[in-house]
């Protein structure tokens, strides 16, 4: 099968300039590789700063990709126009009220990719909006409506009425539920998987949220400073996680039913990407690193079905 | 009872008229407890905190209610009184802490100040004290990072420079709202690790705000669970999760998607359906009514009373509440 997106070794080194300091790299991403597949949800997990919305950008030609490569349904990225980008990648934000314009009605904010395209009829438009917007749950009369009058829940459904009107090969979710109400959030996942359902959709599925994408993807791929640590199936990650800083995280989150353990809390931040450490970057934090782990960066090799970056990879279980 | 709110009722005056944020709001904190404040957007679980640091925008207006600490009643209290109560015997930290601290001052200067301020104490103390905070809050080395300025700190250390403005005084209660909601998973850990460290050291009362529920299970005795300006249940944390007695509460543990992970492909996650209702124009009676799955007519028309349930140490504001054996299945 043909992946729908297919990433090969993408870097993106950000430079930065400064009149008073001698000029500084920060490598945002480095060497990501992946494959994703029709009607397939392949989670990116990782903190702040680990290179998840850089990868979002960099996908949606908001920056320039600094080397590898990266295609959408066989086609190079980069030989793909600003016109035509829609019809295959389209995003949908974290922040649904900041995304609208708030001067425009509903229904014009969702036209627009069509619009911009200029292909179809004004009232091809009209009607391909409506199919949309009933897709998504929201009835006719919201489009006449501005985003201040909408609840969050009805703004994120706008927000994916219109990444989904251009009808994408490869949906970039940016944290698509996090600044919704749990019981919101909820109703909007649901959609989500439906929308799947029906158009065989692909997701790239940023979030933070452990129990969403446990809950909502198939694959998952952790970063950490740039670099995927680990690749693998949702059973794979959550139920036999190799890389430490996997387990880091998995350990880190709050479930419900569980009782904290404080006893054991790691300590350590993320070290700062302008200087990142030689080697393995998560060896400050890590309890296996040795020399090795300082001297050279472990490739992401395959190992019992994951994928996985760390040297110690055996000794872990 | 170190800190009890009773019957306390807050209105906002807009532009559309007045809006009831907070209707009929009670509980009570006694000394060494944390009790987590639960709800959605809306629900009043930060008014009801800031209410208590009396904190409230300038619209607000108090229609009832007293909030006692040890016994004398905040809202009764001159300014001066108040301030010398507030940052002192409670004291806060905000979710944002990178936009708490003021950017022009330096850490030390500005744990200073809540020391000179409310202790009194002299330079030379307040700079050995200073650096007792810093590495109490688990700071590496304090020496260093006295003279550093808000926007050399990540987000993680800004809230342990927060966390250790705020215990200066040994507090009798501490207001965290939202404390981790801008920081990583592993950072958050660490915070809440230090909070709960903290509380048992110094014997302090502890008031969790969160939206998320899983916090607020593993860091508090007990949970208050609101919606729209009103509490609707409270109880032992343990309790109320597993056995949820109001509609509302057993509504947001059912959403969470984390404990559906087990289930097949195809399935739908169960919804509230329905929204909040707009404040300026509630409801009649059960302010969940419209959206509940279990309502029977009365809950449209009458005001709902909170029922006492002492066997189960649990108050709830529902007509028909729910078997506390009922569990959510994991």
């Amino acid at each position: 099968m043909q992946p729908r997106l297919r990433l090969e070794n993408l870097e993106k080194v950000y430079e930065i300039k400064s009149l008073f300091k001698p000029s500084a790299e920060i490598r945002a991403l480095r060497g990501v590789s992946l494959e994703l597949f029709p009607g397939e949800t392949l989670a990116i997990v990782g903190e702040s700063g680990c290179g998840k919305s850089t990868l979002a950008k960099l996908l949606m030609k908001i920056e320039s990709i600094s080397s590898g490569r990266a295609q959408v349904d066989g086609k190079d990225l980069s030989s793909l126009s600003q016109k035509e980008l829609p019809q295959f990648v389209q995003m949908i934000f974290q922040d649904p009220y900041s995304s609208l314009n708030p001067r425009k009605r509903i229904g014009v904010s969702i036209a627009e990719p069509l619009v911009i395209q200029g292909q179809l009829t004004k009232e091809a438009i009209q009607k391909r909006v409506t199919e949309v917007a009933t897709s998504v749950g929201l009835r006719p009369e919201i489009l006449e409506r501005y985003p201040h009058m909408l609840s969050g829940g009805q703004r994120q459904r706008v927000g994916i009425a219109r990444a989904l009107i251009t009808a994408p090969r490869v949906m970039i979710c940016d944290e698509p539920v996090s600044a919704l109400d749990v019981s919101v959030q909820s109703q909007v996942i649901n959609l989500l998987l439906d929308l799947q359902k029906e158009t065989n959709m692909s997701y790239l599925f940023i979030s933070h949220d452990l129990g969403v994408v446990r809950f909502i993807a198939h694959r998952v791929a952790v970063m950490y400073l740039g670099r995927i640590v680990e690749l693998g199936t949702k059973e794979q990650i959550f139920t036999s996680a190799r890389h430490p800083y996997t387990q880091l995280l998995l350990k880190s989150s709050p479930y419900l039913h569980e009782t904290a353990d404080f006893e054991d809390v790691p300590t350590g931040e993320l070290p700062s990407p302008l200087k990142p450490p030689s080697g393995c970057a998560f060896r400050t934090r890590c309890p296996f690193a040795n020399e090795l782990c300082a001297e050279k960066a472990p490739d992401l090799r395959s190992y019992k079905g994951v994928h996985v970056a760390c040297h110690h990879a055996e000794k872990i279980s | 009872m170190l800190l009890e709110v009773r019957n306390l009722s807050i209105d906002f005056k807009t532009s559309r008229g007045q809006i009831q944020a907070l209707r009929d709001v009670s509980f009570q904190l006694s000394q060494g407890e944390s009790l987590g404040f639960v709800g959605e957007s809306g629900s009043g679980k930060s008014v009801t905190s800031l209410a208590i640091f009396d904190l409230l925008a300038s619209n607000a207006v108090l229609r009832s209610g007293e909030i006692l600490f040890q016994g004398r009643d905040i809202l009764k209290m001159s300014e001066a009184e108040k301030q010398k109560i507030r940052g002192k015997d409670i004291a806060m930290i905000f979710q944002d802490p990178m936009t708490s601290l003021n950017p022009s001052f330096t850490v030390e200067y500005q744990i200073g100040e809540v020391l000179t301020e409310h202790l009194g104490l002299e330079k030379h103390q307040v700079r050995e004290r200073t650096l007792e905070l810093l590495s109490l809050v688990g700071i590496p080395d304090p020496q260093a990072r006295l003279k550093t300025y808000p926007h050399e700190l990540s987000g993680g250390m800004s809230q342990r420079v927060m966390i250790a403005m705020a215990i200066a005084c040994n507090p009798k209660v501490l207001i965290a709202d939202e404390p981790t909601t801008a920081l990583d998973v592993t950072i958050q850990k660490q915070i809440l690790s230090l909070l709960g460290k903290l509380r048992r050291e110094l014997k302090m009362s502890l008031i969790l705000v969160s939206h998320d529920l899983g916090v607020i299970a593993q860091n508090t005795d007990r949970i208050m669970v609101m919606y729209a300006g009103e509490v609707v249940e409270t109880g032992e944390s343990k309790g109320v999760i597993q056995g949820p007695m109001h509609p509302y509460t057993e509504g947001l543990l059912k959403c969470l998607p984390a404990l559906h992970v087990h289930e097949p492909a195809g399935f739908r996650l169960p919804t509230i359906s329905g929204i909040v209702p707009n404040l300026a124009e509630r409801p009649q009676g059960c302010q969940l009514a419209p959206r509940c799955q279990y309502r029977q007519k009365n809950c449209e028309q009458v005001a709902v009373p909170t029922t006492e349930l002492p066997s189960q140490k649990r108050q709830v504001r529902c007509f028909y509440p729910l078997q506390a054996s009922k569990e959510i299945s994991t």
